[in-house]
């Protein structure tokens, strides 16, 4: 029983400790409010052997502080204010730079009300392992509480605050350290106030701290060079601006404040809601509103002004008669602002590109067609940045000066490898040395004279092209946690490592208790090639009354992972195994991933079964959960689980068993079709690696599909049901559950209009089974992947499906839009998926085996750990997407140096000066434009080009041949797919 | 604004500085209000109520006696002002009426009704401030109340409320925290460490039920000692001014003071 | 106003010496309940349940009203209950008695406050169209324990309740009748269930008291509850004081009935859907 104490409050002190203030309600009412806060003495310090605070055992801080800063001999702390993290966190977070830091609670709850970004950055710079970081809750120390004085702002508050905790400090390190009489008392090591706000420091030296900007630093450090970079470019000292720059003009028109943006959009006038920039024309974007059905429409950057893709931005929208249809024409930025100067570009305001950029918006003002018009619009406030590191290079034409040793300080431009994003101005001294290579860039601010915004540079990630670089990049890309394991999280594993067995039978055993031995079946696996983490296998065996029990036994991953270890938070944050084509990264550690959790065959391996009772036509007739020890006898791939089921010859028992399997799955899948599942296609290639230690593709071929996936994937989802529908029902409010929103409506509205122009076919969206029937019937003869053309196309019209808490959602919106399933859940990849590992441990309690974990009993953890969960896993589905197209670029290039790569392609979309086409052999997207003039017929999504006389009628769908090749940007090395039209016509004279 | 706010950081504090189980300062005020009989102001963090008690005294409804023991008759009032949001609650208001009800049945069977048959005591428990932990402080007030006003009980009675942040269990919530988390209250007696009173309208799991009212019966016993040294006090004070009036100072003060220590 | 009488010595005695040997008037073992009886009523949300000759009628109808501002996105669920002389001669009409504040209280925290039904899919169009379900409770009879008869019969009802399907396309909102469109079930969070325990000096506690047993025992102990171990209610306001063991054991007794009690209303839910005939046109 913990101790239990009342906490006494001096009477006098009440003025400290109470707070009174008045608030706005949501009705609209102003409601008195009055706090209380309880000031201790217990509040440690952090330093190792402090002799005046109590608890000194998890002190972080070394006692005599750091010793390598020259400016501070005798040893020093670091105490940043806030506007150090608010502007300088890269530099916070760089592993170079760790010496003992304080920081404050006043800091911290300053940063959390700014940013929740930013103070998740602080909260996990906090716990990281390789800082000595100390947080000090000053608002709870006697000594170091402030209160606001009458006429004093919040930030004064803090700031003297900060101030009073750094004094504290300081005459507490004197007090802890008394001089021993007869010795001279040796220098005490100073904590020193690191703030970039003048006043703030200027008060300080006032008042005898020691101070510091970071600049001041920083460069004051023995290794200044790399981290000077890492400065934010509000870092500079002169923060007020320089007479010229003042009287620049402005480019962007002001922001509205942050009051009248939010009263606009409560009022309606406004509308919020994330700018998403179009990545085929860097002039316009678009931000979709709950107002209006269709997205707002931002033409050009002054409507933009300064929005970044994800911005979270208030716009106003134009009256309707101004309202437009979006752009049909490729605009390139690079093409465009080849010309830019990154130095002065601000200064020449009529430059050349301003006019191109006009004449370009007027030309396409006469000919936008009248019928797709959407709302315009222009942004008028941020109301909450979602700036990030992005991946970069530098753009070698921007660069002053290209001598390597040059270490004066140079403008250039970085441009991201996200066509989505402008590009940004960057300040560096190393800027030669980092041309060719990939580098992150962190967006620091964007004035309204400048019309690029402003950066800082993170550190290089290596060469272009180099894999490691291409990989971290894209890892980086996408938010990837690609850290290896830490010792806390390996310590989690069995001490006996990889020898770790089943013990011997034995009831009492905590291994075997409440297990059922199923060694005696007749399990297999059946799993792509080379897969290491098997998580599923299956039986079947015929029941004496003529039904069939099939079971699914899957890695019980949640016998070694248990709740709150530092394993299970690590897997949390993970979410998900991420599948990049050479590299996987995994969500636990590999002993468990690909041996202790998998299940090989002829091993002993603990398993979560779920066993049926089916009559013949594949009706469930009864279903079990049970823990289970299976022993797996064999471990197929598809291929040869195909073949032995083919084998006339075979008749065993492992054989039957099979057919068994692909007999019952063949009629789970018609059951599920009937009930209106989709049958849904997405554009999936495999590469071919030569060997895995080069890993140099050697083509890219697409993938097989063969009878046995089909049964593996029916059994899953059976798996997935009959468990979601169990946890639903033990845990109504937090049971972990995965569900597809049916999509609107809207979504189709296009596909079904070009199916209409072009092909006469029809799309009934009303619902999925209608959907699939109608899909089915979109066949052309003449070109047997036109349907899975279609498919592709309409998979793209829908929404994501996610993982979601049971009780936070309307029961009726559990469905599963495209598997036509009531409710669904992951259970079968534990190894993978974290979602999973919460659904086995809800099975285990739902069964009985184990009590719940607290945790998973309240509503908003659960929803917290999946909407991290969603997250990442929308994020490793485009990394590895991403990761596949970079390698097509590879093996492209690998062969478009032997000869020149034609290709069959579908046009998809049609501009007015070019052609979207897919390319289904290579799974990717590409875009052929053409210099001269075409007509273009936008009802009918029809381009005509002039050759020689005739004219040739290009539509979409139509079937065309295309000339691929990778071509190398000369500035910023990036290579990139570059299509030309090689039939019916070739566009390269275009 | 309360989203803003943490409940439980991750330095173990909340949001007003207590660790997990810590309770708030408790000031209690025993000095005699007007004619009561007994009176006791209890403050509680920012929590105050006022209970005033009169009698045993003959019952002013005849038809309410019961022949063989006393009734008692708790009259509750919220005062206007006591929270940020000025509202005046009406007396038949269903909330007061269940707590007053509450607390009647909670000191029924504590009090030693059977002493004073066909009469009646009257509790007056006045709202002033509300900051979380509302029952409790009433509670607590009102035996201290009791226990001014001379009326024999059998035991204390020591409430407390304790909720449950995502797995962490809190003692003695503030409104804060009581519109975040599960929450209940329990009412102890100390010496026999028997529970009187549970009450819990918000939804929690059996287990996590278990653990924090275990922890809340733990916590009542520390509530106890703090209203024991109030009386014990109040005792005291009293004690001295009878010596100093008769015999002019105390010698045997000290033996007093344990006399009384093992009484209460 | 002459008081009802009280339960005379002789008979006092004669419970307090039965129930010291777990003896309890009508038969019962002491953790034994008296299994409820449920019929329904030809409309949708009427129930009527008795356990012993308590009875209890509950009646659920919905209607669509215009949400309260200050929460545009949730239904409103609404709980009346009255007392009435004719449930036993102990209720007058008039000011509200204690027994009718607890039970509107219990009832209250049990159905509403627990967050029983999910009130925003009663949401139709938000800001300006809600469902309103509106729970009458009759008492027909008081034999004891009549606020877990109450709170079984509201849930039930809850349960059973049908409303009309609406659609809604732009601002308008079509509300399709019964016979039209199948109508659909509220939904539910969660069933709570509710089960009073009483106490006696030197007795076992025991379950569901019956008028007798509720008006001498010395204590009572509410607990709602769902089937998965979810307490919703916890009340004990007073009476004789008890060993923290006990109210934990009580938790663990009320676990497993409330399990119990799940699957028969389960059971008899589907019985009664199933002799349903629900006419589409």
């Amino acid at each position: 029983m913990p101790e239990i104490s009342i906490r006494k409050r001096p009477r006098t002190e009440a003025v400290v400790t109470q707070r009174k203030f008045f608030k706005k309600t949501a009705r609209g009412k102003v409601v008195k409010v009055l706090r209380e806060r309880y000031l201790r003495d217990d509040v440690a310090c952090g330093m190792h052997s402090c002799t005046l605070c109590a608890s000194s055992q998890d002190a972080v801080l070394p006692s005599s502080g750091s010793l390598d800063h020259p400016s501070f001999p005798s040893g020093h702390f670091v105490l940043p204010d806030t506007n150090i993290f608010l502007s300088q966190m890269d530099l916070m977070e760089s592993p170079k730079f760790n010496p003992p830091t304080i920081i404050l609670q006043t800091v911290m709850e300053e940063v959390r009300h700014r940013s929740l970004p930013l103070y998740n950055r602080l909260k996990a710079l906090v716990k990281a392992d390789d800082k000595n970081i100390w947080v000090f809750y000053n608002e709870y120390r006697s000594e170091t509480a402030v209160i606001r004085e009458e006429g004093e702002s919040p930030n004064d508050r803090n700031d003297r605050g900060i101030r009073k905790a750094t004094s504290w400090y300081n005459s507490h390190l004197s007090l802890a350290r008394p001089p021993v009489r007869g010795q001279s008392r040796p220098p005490l090591p100073v904590v020193v106030l690191m703030s970039d706000d003048v006043a703030n420091r200027q008060k300080a030296e006032k008042e005898g701290l020691s101070c510091v900007s970071v600049r001041k630093y920083v460069e004051g450090r023995k290794d200044s060079n790399g981290l000077l970079d890492l400065l934010a470019a509000a870092g500079s000292d002169n923060l007020d601006p320089t007479p010229a720059a003042a009287a620049r003009q402005a480019l962007y028109p002001d922001y509205l404040p942050t009051t009248t943006l939010l009263a606009g959009v409560k009022s309606g006038r406004l509308h919020q809601g994330h700018f998403n920039a179009n990545q085929y024309n860097y002039l316009e974007g678009s931000v979709p509103v709950p107002g209006f059905e269709k997205p707002v429409l931002l033409v050009g950057r002054e409507h933009m002004n300064r929005a970044v893709q994800g911005d979270v931005v208030a716009v106003e929208v134009f009256d309707e008669k101004d309202w437009k249809a979006p752009a049909d024409e490729v605009v390139d930025q690079e093409a465009t602002l080849k010309n830019d100067d990154a130095d002065d570009s601000e200064e020449e305001t009529d430059d050349d590109e301003a006019l191109a950029e006009q004449k370009m918006l007027r030309a396409e003002a006469v000919k936008r067609a009248e019928s797709s018009k959407q709302p315009t619009g222009r942004v008028v406030g941020i109301i909450k940045r979602n700036w990030r590191s992005y991946v970069c290079h530098i753009d070698s034409t921007s660069l002053t000066s290209t001598n390597p040793t040059s270490l004066s300080q140079q403008t250039v431009f970085a441009t991201p490898v996200s066509r989505l994003l402008p590009r940004i101005r960057l300040r560096t001294r190393q800027a030669p040395a980092l041309v060719g290579q990939k580098i992150l860039v962190t967006i620091d601010r964007w004035e309204r004279t400048s019309r690029y915004p402003e950066g800082h540079f993170v550190r290089a990630l290596g060469k272009v092209q180099s894999k490691e670089a291409e990989q971290e990049s894209l890892l980086l890309e996408f938010d990837v946690p690609y850290r290896p394991f830490g010792k806390a999280i390996l310590d989690c594993l069995p001490v006996e490592g990889d020898n770790w067995v089943v013990p011997p039978k034995n009831p009492v055993d905590p291994n075997w208790k409440d297990r059922e031995d199923l060694r005696d079946l007749i399990i297999c696996s059946i799993d792509p090639p080379g897969c290491q983490d098997i998580d599923d296998a299956l039986h079947a065996r015929r029941l004496p009354n003529g039904n069939i029990e099939a079971g699914v036994h899957i890695a019980d991953v949640s016998h070694f992972v248990h709740p709150d270890t530092p394993m299970d938070s690590e897997a949390a944050a993970r979410g998900t195994t991420v599948y990049l084509v050479d590299k996987r990264i995994d969500m636990l550690p590999a002993l468990l991933g690909t041996n202790l959790c998998s299940l090989r065959p002829h091993v002993e391996r603990l398993a979560f079964s779920v066993i049926w009772e089916l009559s013949p036509d594949a009706k469930i007739v009864d279903v079990r959960f049970t823990k289970s020890v299976i022993a797996s006898k064999s471990a197929f791939t598809y291929e040869e689980a195909q073949i032995r089921k083919d084998d006339p010859g075979l008749s065993d028992e492992l054989t039957e068993s099979i057919r068994l399997l692909n007999d019952l799955a063949r009629k789970l899948r018609e059951q599920r079709m009937a009930a209106g599942a989709l049958n849904l296609a997405s554009p999936e290639v495999k590469i071919q690696l030569d060997s895995p230690e080069s890993s140099d593709p050697v083509d890219v071929e697409q993938k097989e599909l063969r009878e046995t996936n089909s049964l593996v994937e029916e059994f899953m989802l059976l798996a997935n049901i009959s468990v979601a529908r169990k946890i639903q029902e033990t845990f109504p409010q937090t049971a972990v559950l995965r569900r597809h929103l049916p999509p609107p409506r809207t979504n189709f509205e296009k596909l079904q209009d070009i199916l209409r122009r072009r092909k006469g076919m029809t799309l009934d969206v009303s619902s999925s089974g209608a959907l699939a029937a109608s899909l089915d019937k979109c066949v052309d003869p003449n070109e047997p992947a036109f349907n899975t053309l279609v498919r592709i196309m309409a998979t793209r019209c829908m929404l994501s499906a996610e993982y979601f808490c049971s009780g936070s959602v309307a029961r009726d919106t559990f469905g599963h839009y495209g598997l036509a399933s009531p409710i669904y859940t992951h259970f079968t990849s534990p190894i993978r998926r974290y979602a999973d590992v919460l659904a086995h441990r809800q099975l285990a309690a739902a069964i009985g085996y184990a009590p719940l974990h607290a945790s998973l009993h309240s509503k908003s953890h659960v929803e917290r750990v999946l909407e991290v969960v969603n997250k990442r896993h929308r994020m490793a589905q485009m990394a590895s997407r991403a990761s596949v197209e970079f390698y097509v670029g590879l093996a492209l290039k690998a062969r478009s140096s032997k000869a020149t790569v034609i290709e069959d392609a579908y046009v998809i979309r049609a501009f007015r000066n070019g052609l979207g086409v897919f390319v289904s052999r290579l799974g990717i997207e590409g875009l052929v434009t053409f210099k001269h003039e075409i007509q273009f017929d936008a009802d009918n999504y029809t381009i005509t080009v002039p050759a020689g006389g005739q004219e040739i009628t290009i539509s979409v769908f139509d079937k065309v041949k295309v000339e691929v090749e990778v071509e190398q940007d000369k500035n910023t090395q990036r290579g990139r797919v570059v299509m030309a039209l090689s039939q019916p016509i070739d566009s390269r004279s275009l | 604004m309360s989203s803003r706010i943490e409940i439980l950081n991750d330095g173990g504090y909340r949001s007003d500085g207590r660790k997990q189980y810590e309770l708030r300062d408790i000031t209690i005020d025993l000095t005699q209000q007007g004619t009561a009989d007994g009176s006791a102001q209890l403050t509680h963090g920012l929590t105050q109520v006022l209970v005033t008690v009169f009698g045993p005294r003959e019952a002013k409804m005849r038809s309410q006696t019961l022949h063989d023991r006393a009734v008692l008759n708790v009259e509750m009032s919220v005062a206007p002002f006591s929270t940020g949001e000025r509202r005046k609650r009406s007396r038949a208001d269903r909330r007061i009426l269940e707590m007053a009800a509450m607390i009647a049945s909670t000191f029924e069977p504590v009090v030693q009704t059977n002493l004073y048959p066909r009469s009646q005591i009257d509790i007056y428990v006045h709202v002033l401030q509300q900051d979380g932990s509302l029952l409790p402080a009433c509670i607590n007030a009102t035996t201290l109340a009791l226990v001014t006003a001379g009326v024999p009980l059998l035991d204390f009675v020591c409430a407390v409320t304790g909720g449950v942040h995502s797995t962490s269990p809190l003692l003695d919530l503030t409104t804060l925290e009581e519109n975040d988390v599960p929450h209940m209250t329990v009412a102890v007696m100390p010496r026999t460490r028997k529970v009187t009173l549970v009450t819990m309208e918000t939804r929690l799991h059996v287990e996590r039920f278990r653990e924090l009212f275990e922890l809340a019966c733990e916590a009542g016993q520390t509530i106890h000692r703090e209203m024991k040294y109030a009386v014990k006090d109040r005792t005291v004070a009293l004690v001295n001014a009878m010596d100093a009036g008769s015999k002019g100072g105390a010698a045997d003060d000290h033996d007093r003071d344990v006399v009384m220590d093992d009484r209460i | 106003m002459p008081r009802p009488p009280s339960p005379s010595i002789p008979e006092k005695e004669f419970v307090y010496g039965a129930l010291k040997q777990s003896l309890r008037l009508d038969g019962r073992a002491m953790l034994e309940m008296r299994t409820p009886t449920l019929s329904f009523g030809p409309e949708l949300g009427w129930v009527e349940c008795a356990m012993g000759k308590t009875r209890v009628l509950a009646q659920v109808d919905g209607k669509m009203v215009k949400p309260p501002p200050e929460r545009p996105l949730e239904g409103i669920i609404s709980i009346h209950s009255e007392l009435s002389p004719m449930a036993s001669n102990e209720y007058e009409p008039g000011r509200p008695t204690e027994e009718e504040v607890a039970l509107t209280r219990m009832l209250d925290k049990v159905l509403r406050r627990s967050d029983a039904v999910d009130k925003e899919s009663l949401c139709v169009l938000a800001g300006q169209r809600v469902w309103h379900i509106r729970l009458t409770i009759h008492v027909l009879s008081d034999a004891g324990n009549m606020v877990d008869c109450a709170c079984l019969a509201g849930i039930v009802a809850l349960k059973h309740f049908r409303r009309p399907e609406v659609e809604v396309e732009g601002d308008e909102i079509t509300v399709h009748h019964p016979s039209e469109r199948a109508p659909v079930p509220l939904s539910m969070h969660h069933t709570p269930f509710c089960f009073t325990f009483a106490f006696f000096p030197d007795a076992p506690p025991l379950v569901d008291p019956a008028r007798l047993e509720e008006t001498l025992s010395a204590g009572l102990l509410s607990v709602a509850l769902n089937a998965q171990k979810e307490l919703c209610v916890v009340q004990k306001a007073g009476g004789s004081p008890l060993p923290a063991e006990e109210v934990l054991a009580i938790m663990d007794i009320a676990v497993a009935k409330a399990r119990e009690l799940d699957r028969l209303v389960e059971a008899r839910l589907q019985e009664d859907w199933k002799g349903r005939v629900v006419e589409v046109r």
